[in-house]
This record gives C-alpha cells, sequence and structure tokens, in this order.
C-alpha cells in the first residue's frame, strides 16, 4: 500500500483500528527488525513496536500531507529505541548484576541463533558495528532509505551520514570473514 | 559490498519476523488501545530502569542546580561536555573529519598525536590539490578547536603519500616448485600419521604454516616434535630462512575458512589476523568460551580483547597462554592484558577514562595539562594528571580548575557508570614528576 493510499484511507475511514491494522501489517516487520537492530533483544523489539504503534494511533489524525507515515514510523523507532538503549546505561549504574543477567540469557539465545551460518555471521558483523555506523547501514540498506531520508530521521547532516555510510563500510570491510566474502 | 548487504537484509528478514511474532505485537496494540491489561514482556526489567533512571536524573540535576563551580565550568568549558557526553574514544578526530567533508576536502586520516599535543590531518591528491588546500584546512580544523576550548593543539597539515600501512600486501603467485613441495609436504606428513587440515608456504612472510587435525592433548604433548619435524621437511627444500607454525586445525570452526587465498595478503602488519582466526578456532573449541577475541600489537605487549558480554574473561585467560605458544608470534614477549569481557575490567575503564580526560584537558590553553594516566590499585581509581607546572609556582587555581572538570567528568553519565560507586583519587605531577599539591577549595 502506497503512503498516498495509506493518508487518503486516514482520512475517508471512520474505523482508526481499521487504518491501524493495515498500518501494522504493512510495517510492523519493518519496525521490528529496525528496533532489533538498535535493541538486539527480541522482546524489546517488540515492545518498541508495539509502542510506535500506539503512538501511531493516537496521531493518527494529526499526520500532515507533507509527511509521509514511514518516515514518521522510522523517526520515531529510531526515537524510542535510543531511548531504551539509554536507559538500559543508566540501569547498569544501579543494577548492574541482575541486568546483565538478564541482558545475557537473552543474548545467548539470540547469538546461537545467528551464528548458524555464513550469511549470519554477515549480519552478525553488520549489527556488531557501533550504533552510529550500524544504524546508517541499516537504515541505507536493509530498509531502502535515502541519505535524505536517513539524515531526517536520525536529525543529522546528510553529509554526516555519507561519512558514516563510508566509515560504517570500511569498518565492515576490516572484519575478516567480510573480507574474505568480498574476494 | 552491496550484495552482501542483501544476503544479509535477505537472512535478517527471514529469520527474525515470525508470524506469531506479528499476531501478538498487533494482540498488544489492540489490548493496550483497548485498556484490556497487556501481557507485555520483560517488564520486571523496565521497572529497574526507571528506578535507576530516576536515582541518576536526581543526582544530575542536584548537582547541577547546586554547585555553582561546576556550572560555571560546564558553561566556561563546552568541551568538556560533548567530549564527556560522546560515545567516541575521540571524538574531536570525528568531528574533525565531519568538517572538512562536509566541505569536501579529500581527508585520508585525521590522527592525535597526545604527546605533542597536535592533529595531524593527512590530505589526499596531488601537488596542486594540497597547495590549494592546506591553509584553508589549517585554518578550519583551528578554527574548530578553538570554539570547542582546545586551543592548546597545534594544526598540522600533511600530504598523503600513498605508502598507507593499512594497504593490503600484494598476495605472491606462487610458483610450480613451491606448490609441488607443498604437495610432497602436505603427503609426508600423512605417511607419518599426521592429518594436515591445511599445510603451505606464506611467502612474504617467509612462514610456513601447517595445521594438523589432532586430539588437544595429543597435540599438546606432540607440538615440538611435530614442529621439528615439518622444519626438517622444509629445511630439505632448502627453505632454511622459513619459520615453521604448526598449531591444531579445529574441523567445524573458524579455521575451515583458511586457505592461501584468504591468508595470502595477511603478512607483515596484517599476520594478526591470520593468528587472531587461530586464535578464535581454538576458543571456539573450547566448550565454555564462546565470542571471538581481537587483539593489537605494541612493541612487547600483546593486548587482548575480549569485549564481548558472552566472554568468559576468566577462561579465556586461563586457556590462551598455552595456545599462545603453538601460533608464531616472532619474537615479542608476550605479557598480554585481557580486557573487556561481561563486566568491563578496571584496566578498561582506567584506560578509558585516561584517554578521555587526556584529550579534553591537554587540549585546554591554560591548564598546562601534558596527559592523564590512570589505573585501579587499592580499591581506588588513580588517575594522574601530568601537567608543565612547576612546583614552586602557585599551582592552587590551576589544579582547582582542573579538578573542577574531573569532578565534573564523574558527574556525567559515562563517569557514573565507569565509577559505579568505586572511589577515585587525583595525584597531580608538575614538570619534574614531582608531586603538586592537593587543591584547597577555599
Amino acid at each position: 500500500m502506497n503512503e498516498m493510499t495509506m493518508k487518503n484511507k486516514a482520512v475517508t475511514y471512520n474505523s482508526k483500528e481499521n487504518v491501524l491494522d493495515e498500518l501494522m501489517d504493512s510495517h510492523s516487520k519493518k519496525v521490528y527488525l529496525l528496533a532489533y537492530s538498535y535493541v538486539k533483544d527480541q522482546g524489546t523489539a517488540e515492545d518498541v513496536t508495539q509502542d510506535v504503534f500506539i503512538k501511531l494511533y493516537n496521531n493518527l489524525s494529526s499526520f500532515r500531507g507533507e509527511a509521509a507515515i514511514s518516515s514518521w514510523i522510522y523517526r520515531i523507532t529510531v526515537n524510542r529505541a535510543k531511548d531504551i538503549l539509554r536507559r538500559r546505561k543508566l540501569a547498569h549504574i544501579k543494577y548492574p548484576l541482575k541486568y546483565f543477567e538478564q541482558e545475557n540469557q537473552a543474548e545467548s539465545t539470540e547469538e546461537a541463533y545467528l551464528k548458524e551460518s555464513k550469511k549470519e555471521q554477515v549480519l552478525t558483523a553488520i549489527l556488531s558495528l557501533p550504533l552510529k555506523y550500524r544504524e546508517v547501514l541499516i537504515l541505507h540498506y536493509f530498509h531502502d532509505q535515502s541519505i535524505e531520508s536517513i539524515g531526517k530521521t536520525l536529525d543529522q547532516k546528510e553529509n554526516t551520514i555519507k561519512t558514516r555510510l563510508s566509515r560504517g563500510r570500511e569498518k565492515l570491510k576490516s572484519n575478516p570473514l567480510i573480507r574474505k566474502e568480498l574476494l | 559490498m552491496e550484495d552482501l548487504f542483501k544476503q544479509a537484509r535477505k537472512e535478517f528478514e527471514q529469520k527474525q519476523y515470525t508470524d506469531e511474532q506479528h499476531k501478538r505485537i498487533k494482540q498488544n496494540v489492540h489490548n493496550a488501545l483497548n485498556e484490556n491489561p497487556k501481557p507485555r514482556r520483560n517488564r520486571n526489567n523496565f521497572v529497574y530502569i526507571a528506578s535507576a533512571a530516576a536515582i541518576f536524573m536526581a543526582i544530575l540535576f542536584g548537582t547541577s542546580f547546586l554547585s555553582p563551580t561546576v556550572s560555571n565550568v560546564m558553561a566556561k568549558f563546552p568541551i568538556i561536555g560533548s567530549i564527556f557526553d560522546s560515545e567516541d574514544v575521540e571524538p574531536v578526530s570525528e568531528d574533525i573529519h565531519d568538517l572538512l567533508n562536509s566541505k569536501d576536502i579529500k581527508v585520508h586520516a585525521v590522527n592525535n598525536h597526545v604527546l605533542e599535543k597536535t592533529y595531524e590531518i593527512s590530505i589526499e591528491g596531488g601537488d596542486r590539490y594540497f597547495n590549494t588546500v592546506n591553509e584553508k584546512v589549517k585554518n578550519q580544523v583551528e578554527n574548530l578547536l578553538e570554539e570547542k576550548g582546545l586551543s592548546a593543539y597545534k594544526v598540522d597539515v600533511v600530504q598523503y603519500t600513498g605508502q598507507d600501512m593499512m594497504q593490503l600486501p600484494e598476495k605472491v603467485t606462487k610458483d610450480q616448485k613451491m606448490l609441488s613441495e607443498e604437495q610432497q609436504i602436505q603427503e609426508k606428513l600423512t605417511d607419518m600419521g599426521y592429518s594436515p587440515g591445511l599445510a603451505f608456504y606464506l611467502p612474504t612472510e617467509e612462514v610456513f604454516t601447517v595445521g594438523v587435525k589432532m586430539e588437544k592433548k595429543t597435540f599438546q604433548n606432540n607440538y615440538p616434535e611435530l614442529k621439528q619435524e615439518v622444519s626438517s621437511l622444509i629445511n630439505s627444500f632448502g627453505r632454511e630462512n622459513y619459520n615453521v607454525e604448526v598449531f591444531r586445525y579445529i574441523e567445524g570452526t573458524v579455521i575451515e575458512e583458511a586457505s592461501y587465498d584468504t591468508w595470502g595478503d595477511m603478512t607483515g602488519p596484517f599476520a594478526a589476523g591470520r593468528k587472531q582466526q587461530i586464535l578464535n578456532s581454538y576458543l571456539e573449541d573450547e566448550g565454555d568460551i564462546k565470542g571471538e577475541i581481537d587483539f593489537s600489537f605494541s612493541p612487547d605487549v600483546i593486548t587482548i580483547y575480549a569485549d564481548n558480554k558472552e566472554m568468559d574473561v576468566k577462561a579465556v585467560k586461563n586457556a590462551l597462554p598455552e595456545k599462545l605458544e603453538t601460533v608464531t608470534f616472532g619474537t615479542l614477549e608476550i605479557k598480554y592484558r585481557l580486557m573487556g569481557g561481561d563486566q568491563a575490567s578496571k584496566e578498561t575503564i582506567a584506560l578509558d577514562i585516561s584517554r578521555k580526560l587526556t584529550v579534553a584537558l591537554a587540549g585546554q590553553e591554560g591548564l598546562h595539562v601534558n596527559n592523564v594516566g590512570a589505573n585501579y590499585k587499592n580499591d581506588q581509581f588513580n588517575i594522574y594528571v601530568n601537567t608543565t607546572l612547576d612546583a614552586s609556582d602557585d599551582t592552587n587555581s590551576t589544579i582547582t580548575e582542573i579538578e573542577n572538570q574531573i569532578t565534573e567528568y564523574f558527574n556525567t553519565p559515562e563517569g557514573q557508570e565507569f565509577l559505579n560507586n568505586e572511589e577515585y583519587q587525583v595525584i597531580y605531577k608538575g614538570n619534574e614528576g614531582d608531586p603538586l599539591p592537593q587543591p584547597s577549595f577555599g
């Protein structure tokens, strides 16, 4: 469903729930995957996805014509995921052991899952990049976002996004596995 | 590269999101909107997180509003906030990169030579281009540093000469004689009862590398003898100048990706990549060690990074010495330091603290800071601020200013996280390395 169709539906349908359902069907996978690339935990990524659609529902009537819904969704997802990461960091101050135990448990399962094949190792390498490189690569290559659009989503200048894309790729190339794949 | 991303994307999309998750998310969203109880996950985590955040915010706001000294420092030195808030180890270099890239300058590298208090910027391109942009780059970076309150740093703009240490060495194409020798050595090893997984020359590095499939204990018992036997074989071909690297080839590990195709250019400064792969295959084989290690060399120390929360740092520390012996590290004395792991070691934290403080404090004119060192001893972080101050002068106002900024650092989220309720003390040293008096806040 393209953005214009969706916008028209938002206007003509009285049932916001129907619109929400359609938006969830068309966008929830992308939202979840983007959230996962930040928080790297299935449960937390689901929480972020739910929060994004609840927020979307509450703001459905306020969409302006120029704001494509998917851009809005990306921005809210990124902000919400980063919010979780910041909270995690703060949590380490006071409750390091308890939190780490839970986090480790979640990551062990995820890691075991991810390390099954070479392709998955490439994915792991991407997901292991520092956040500022990871997010631009994921948005660009996994979500087909343009430099301009990423700049708006992340509230950064286009030149900064270009630099990070380039350095992110360089960092990946320094990984022996990636280098081998490129040969 | 594009194909690699496509493959990874496909993998990501196929495996990570199931129909069941989709149904659960939709149901939870509808439940939330209908104000029904939500079967949410990990709620307990967030109770703790929210509590910790609230406690921290109280500390932060309390400090900012109640201490005029700290507020003044923040206002006077905006750099301190931007450096301390950054996730980068050296955020100023990143900013210089961003600035010059935004001006379409062909930057090759930005290096911070801390002890010389110099940012060296190397520029790609020919003489004419360099002469055109040289002054412009210098002025713009100086302005940036000035804006950040880091006017003590000098800017050195140099032309990139094209000799890039990071350039992979040329892979040598082996002649038929060498390939034939490899074949013969493999056959002879097989005749001797060994089971080689790989055996080939690395001509650029003059190394003959052999991975044999063998049980761990058997390998440990036979390692010296095996190495000697391989040496004799290559010597019989007149290759006395070659060193022998013998390691255990463990099937089903990352070592299976090794071949002359992948290792042929992992020589010289890149030999670490090859050795790292061997060590990682060893660690992969240990039941209780997960994750990968990374390491770097300095003249006499191998620093091993186990920056992975899954990594059992103690297990790695116990397992590595014997493994390091079986990988040729040349004449390096191996005094390795293990960093990272589940909870960052105090040593890693001390290093991060010293890096951040050095970049911020050494760059400020008037603070007279050369560099900052830190360690963790006697149950506390000891922070050594090395200055150019003369012990016979009145140093109190400068030391007080430095002390305030360090206090400010430890009130930032990162500083709080690093300290984790541990104590710290700051020791000030003068230009002769002599201790300076502690600040007196009067």
